[in-house]
């Protein structure tokens, strides 16, 4: 009988050791019961997002490891301040890249790469050693179908209010955009390929030549709202904001055309208590069924080659796609992150109208 | 009569401060929650904003030398002053209406002022969004009424409309515990020597009222300063006041000690504005009212 035990644990434990030994992670997987008894706490952006990682990521990883994942609404001064006063109570935290870019090493773990899989994640989207892609959305210029029979293409269309009149919904909250700047910037005729290092004198000046046709939102809720009520004509929004739009049956059309690439995050807090359950969390979160899933709930693009969500008609025009890349920027992160303040305070200055 | 009433409350308050030794042991409790609620961390503001990143001035520099910091800063304290004189206007009736109804209609005048207080911040800014947007219920009746839509929200005029129905009550309520004091006979009094009813009330009345005046502008001013949902909600971002330029540092940037740098320039012209004030209401006392 005792005999019989220690074979069952040498054979139980026989895999753990030859797969760190040996095996590289697979993205999604997690050895059966590994973490049972630990608890790992997930902090995300609240909403529809943090309903479908639960359901689609979290859910099953807590029946498969054995751990329990708890749900935190996590904001980014409160990680500040957890990290700074040595109590770290998350785990897991969503931000976005420019950030995790920025404090890569003071405020977030790096990740582990004998433990995570980071090889089924679509090209260019690994922007720094502390953080995996959460998901994919788009920063997209959206129009209303009812009021221009022809449709705008470009962001240059975009800027020319003779040809396409009405006003234009852009974010003015006091999170910067990076998408408005390089809209503004091939809208005035910088070629894609010289757009860095980002002229900011000529971005906001092109922006300010169209104040007059601009009104500005500070949510998503708001900028769809805008488009609505019919208050805007063309906006620059997330794509998710316009497909809601157009689920809410309104003529709200994408133009995939010079759109950018947006991605959130997730890091591990510097300092977690979990560190070990966390990088298998992370190594979790990339599995091509679990991104799949997170997908249909949510219509934010997976961030794993393989996946392949069922989607509605409708969802499928507002989804960034692997075709769509093709006629995308994706944001050179670390140009922003190292220019960050001063796109900050130039952005600030803009928009209280100075 | 008026005297006698002054004297009474200055005895008072003597008698009140001559106990002070022995409620010390009272105060005690108040006192630490206070220190470590309180002081404590506006000593923790002061010591960021002077050493984070590093040791030094460099975030006042900022401050000062960001022309946006000091527009902003301004169009707080603009607003703060307009927010002020509309409740001042709007009050000064309505208080005079309750302090002469009679009990139960003076209790349902209270009771409407205090409503606002007693609903949630974000439900009553919701309300006012569905009011005074541009498809809303004031709009729609300009416009059947033949005047023809306005933009009212995302403007100024939408923000201190918000401003003002919240901070109401804090104008109502010491004008009206200043003027349900005042002896209606003294006006019938001015009258009887010759005064025309307009002069009795403006040389008489309204300096009986300067306390209330003051202490409401004050509270109203001073909370104005700090208001952060109601800009951002009805407001456009050309109306974003100060609170919403420290959180973009403390939350969007992580930028502490530039936050807490913003914060200590708010609390200390915060202060010289009550300083100004205080003065300005002890000229008041010196003028005589009510002494022989």
């Amino acid at each position: 009988m005792k005999k019989n035990k220690w074979l069952v644990t040498a054979l139980a434990l026989m895999p753990v050791f030859c797969g760190s030994a040996n095996a590289a992670p697979v993205a999604g997987e997690v050895a059966p019961n590994s973490l049972a008894g630990q608890t790992i706490v997930f902090a995300s952006s609240g909403g529809i997002l943090q309903d479908g990682q639960k359901q689609a990521i979290w859910d099953p990883f807590q029946k498969e490891s054995g751990a329990t994942v708890l749900q935190d609404s996590g904001v980014f001064s409160k990680l500040k301040a957890m990290v700074d006063g040595n109590n770290v109570t998350w785990d897991l935290f969503v931000g976005d890249r420019y950030l995790s870019y920025q404090h890569c090493g003071e405020l977030f773990e790096k990740v582990d790469r004998s433990v995570v899989d980071l090889s089924q994640i679509p090209e260019g989207l690994v922007s720094d050693e502390c953080m995996i892609p959460a998901i994919i959305y788009a920063d997209i210029m959206v129009y209303d179908a009812d009021k221009y029979p022809e449709a705008p293409q470009s962001w240059k269309d975009f800027f020319d209010v003779e040809k396409f009149p009405g006003k234009r919904g852009v974010n003015m909250s006091s999170d910067p955009m990076t998408a408005l700047i390089v809209g503004a910037l091939l809208a005035d005729g910088v070629a894609p390929d010289k757009l860095y290092p980002i002229d900011f004198d000529r971005a906001f000046n092109k922006l300010r030549s169209i104040e007059d046709h601009l009104v500005g939102w500070t949510t998503g809720a708001q900028a769809q709202q805008q488009l609505e009520s019919g208050e805007v004509s063309i906006a620059l929004v997330w794509n998710g904001r316009g497909f809601g739009a157009a689920k809410a049956g309104h003529n709200i059309k994408p133009i995939w055309n010079d759109w950018m690439v947006a991605v959130d995050s997730v890091s591990i807090p510097k300092g977690s208590k979990n560190v070990a359950a966390a990088q298998a969390g992370l190594n979790y979160y990339l599995g091509a069924k679990q991104t799949e899933r997170l997908a249909e709930l949510t219509s934010y693009a997976p961030v794993n080659v393989n996946a392949k969500p069922q989607l509605s008609d409708l969802a499928k025009q507002w989804i960034p796609d692997t075709e769509r890349f093709k006629t995308s920027h994706n944001p050179d992160v670390k140009w922003w992150s190292e220019h960050w303040q001063e796109f900050a305070d130039r952005w600030s200055a803009w928009i209280s109208g100075n | 009569m008026t005297t006698a009433i002054l004297t009474a409350d200055g005895e008072r308050a003597l008698r009140a401060r001559s106990s002070g030794d022995a409620s010390a042991i009272t105060l005690f409790p108040a006192l630490a929650f206070m220190a470590a609620f309180f002081v404590y961390p506006l000593c923790d503001i002061l010591w960021k904003s002077v050493s984070q990143p590093r040791l030094g001035m460099q975030n006042y520099v900022w401050f000062f030398t960001n022309d946006v910091n000091v527009a902003v800063s301004l169009r707080t304290f603009w607003t703060a002053l307009i927010v002020s004189v509309v409740c001042l206007v709007l009050a000064y009736p309505y208080a005079y209406v309750m302090s002469t109804a009679r009990p139960r209609m003076r209790i349902l005048l209270l009771a409407i002022v205090l409503t606002p207080l007693w609903t949630s911040l974000m439900v009553r800014t919701l309300a006012w969004i569905v009011l005074l947007q541009d498809t809303g219920v004031i709009n729609d009746v300009l416009e059947r009424l033949g005047i023809g839509r306005l933009q009212l929200i995302r403007t100024t005029t939408g923000v201190i409309i918000g401003m003002a129905q919240m901070l109401m009550p804090f104008m109502v309520l010491p004008l009206y515990s200043v003027m349900s004091k005042i002896d209606g006979n003294l006006q019938l009094a001015a009258q009887s020597l010759g005064a025309r009813p307009s002069v009795a009330f403006w040389r008489v009345y309204v300096p009986l009222t300067k306390p209330g005046i003051f202490a409401g502008t004050l509270t109203v001013f001073v909370l104005s300063l700090g208001f952060y949902i109601i800009p951002a909600l009805l407001g456009s971002p050309r109306n974003t006041m100060i609170s919403a330029m420290i959180q973009q540092q403390v939350s969007g940037l992580l930028q502490w000690g530039r936050g807490s740098a913003m914060g200590v320039v708010l609390l200390i012209s915060t202060l010289l504005v009550v300083a100004v004030f205080m003065r300005l209401s002890r000229g008041l006392r010196l003028d005589g009212v009510g002494r022989p």
